[in-house]
């Protein structure tokens, strides 16, 4: 068995499993299986925390190999962690070889959805709470052109590279700004509502919950680092929202 | 507890708007009208919790309990990993009202409100955080670990391998 392609394999999937924010010991554990199918281990050890892997394997008669690998991206991309994890899976129950393993990995598509599909996703994601906190048709309305005004904030974001905490703060801002423009328009607008709703693609509910589920495992620096994660986006999104009131707030009321 | 117009409305609308979360998180197109269910669930119950009385921290509770015992479920089920459900349909327990109305209250110097809502959002995150915790507790006792039973096959495939 060729042990280096096994190590890169193992790496692979536990880089594009933890660069999709699958929890921590889901990645520890897909990339131990994987290791655990050499012959003849001596040693096989993965530790792998929110920022990055570190994994050793050391085969009888052979150098041992390590790889630390940093991951810096992080978003949510389901598609990619169950697709991983049934490679992972057909790989260790040895349904399909090592070569090809890693060619599958390789081929993994990167996004299910186009930018369009993404984009009415966000504004469905706000006028979906719309309703759902209760607003009359005015107030769905104008989340629907609040969450319109909010794509174009992530597009500009996007296009600016933007860092994690400042895209937050320029939505939010965006979405305030908006909602108390549209409310100086419309007097029966209940503001709260359109505000809540449209911030909803922003807070931090898959940080939070992956923090419990990593705390739970014993993951405790993940845990931490997520739970860390979420104080930011929902700091992010507090500033954001009370900056724009600032600005416009004064001038409209 | 009855089921009125308004609140057959409003679970539609979680539906809609987990079904648009789960596109948002690229979960493949087979699931996310799962998704949706599961996120029009944890609706019905914070609505219903609410139309009870209960507080909201209680309904937030419930509602994210209900989600994650479903989740749980449907992963068994459907042979998917339990956050694919989770994530999304836990959305709308995040207490992002909460934090909204903190920073309202701040601003308009209202600093006994902004207390109120600021514990207020963080006890829902932790009535969130208790819920998860429970039931991903209560289904790993219950668990025969799919993964041990795999790492014990390789291990004696490795000894035989060795001894051969």
């Amino acid at each position: 068995m060729d042990t280096q392609l096994l190590m890169k394999t193992a790496v692979l999937a536990g880089e594009l499993m933890l660069s999709s924010g699958a929890e921590t010991y889901r990645v520890e554990n897909t990339m131990y299986l994987m290791l655990h199918t050499a012959v003849n281990i001596e040693l096989a050890e993965v530790f792998v925390i929110m920022t990055g892997i570190t994994a050793t394997l050391k085969v009888k008669d052979e150098n041992t190999i390590s790889v630390v690998k940093r991951v810096n991206n992080r978003s949510t991309n389901m598609n990619r962690i169950l697709a991983v994890n049934s490679i992972s899976r057909a790989y260790c129950s040895k349904e399909i070889s090592l070569e090809e393993a890693y060619s599958k990995l390789m081929k993994i598509k990167k996004k299910v959805y186009t930018k369009l599909e993404n984009r009415l996703s966000v504004i469905g994601i706000c006028v979906g709470f719309a309703i759902f906190f209760g607003g009359n048709i005015g107030d769905v309305i104008a989340t629907l052109a609040v969450g319109a005004f909010l794509t174009l904030c992530i597009t500009i974001g996007e296009k600016l590279h933007f860092q994690f905490f400042l895209q937050d703060v320029f939505n939010s801002f965006g979405i305030a700004f908006t909602s108390i423009l549209l409310r100086a328009f419309f007097v029966n607008l209940n503001m709260d509502i359109v505000i809540i709703s449209s911030i909803m693609p922003l807070v931090p509910g898959v940080a939070i919950t992956n923090a419990v589920r990593d705390s739970l495992q014993g993951d405790y620096i993940s845990g931490c680092a997520r739970i860390l994660e979420a104080f930011l986006i929902a700091a992010a999104i507090a500033i954001g929202i009370g900056l724009g009131i600032l600005c416009i707030g004064n001038i409209v009321f | 507890m009855q089921m009125t117009l308004s609140m057959i409305v409003k679970i539609l609308g979680a539906f809609l708007s987990i079904f648009a979360f789960s596109v948002y998180l690229e979960t493949p197109k087979k699931h996310i009208f799962k998704a949706g269910l599961v996120g029009a669930i944890g609706g019905f119950v914070y609505l219903a919790a609410l139309q009870l009385h209960g507080g909201d921290v209680l309904a937030s509770f419930l509602s994210a309990l209900a989600v994650s015992l479903v989740s749980h479920i449907f992963a068994r089920i459907f042979k998917t990993p339990v956050t694919l459900f989770l994530v999304a349909g836990i959305l709308p327990t995040v207490p992002g009202a909460g934090m909204y109305r903190t920073v309202h209250h701040l601003l308009i110097e209202d600093e006994a409100k902004a207390a109120y809502y600021m514990i207020q959002t963080l006890e829902i995150a932790g009535a969130i955080a208790l819920a998860i915790f429970l039931v991903d507790s209560v289904f790993r006792a219950a668990q025969r670990g799919n993964w041990k039973e795999l790492i014990l096959k390789h291990r004696h495939n490795r000894k035989t391998s060795e001894e051969a």
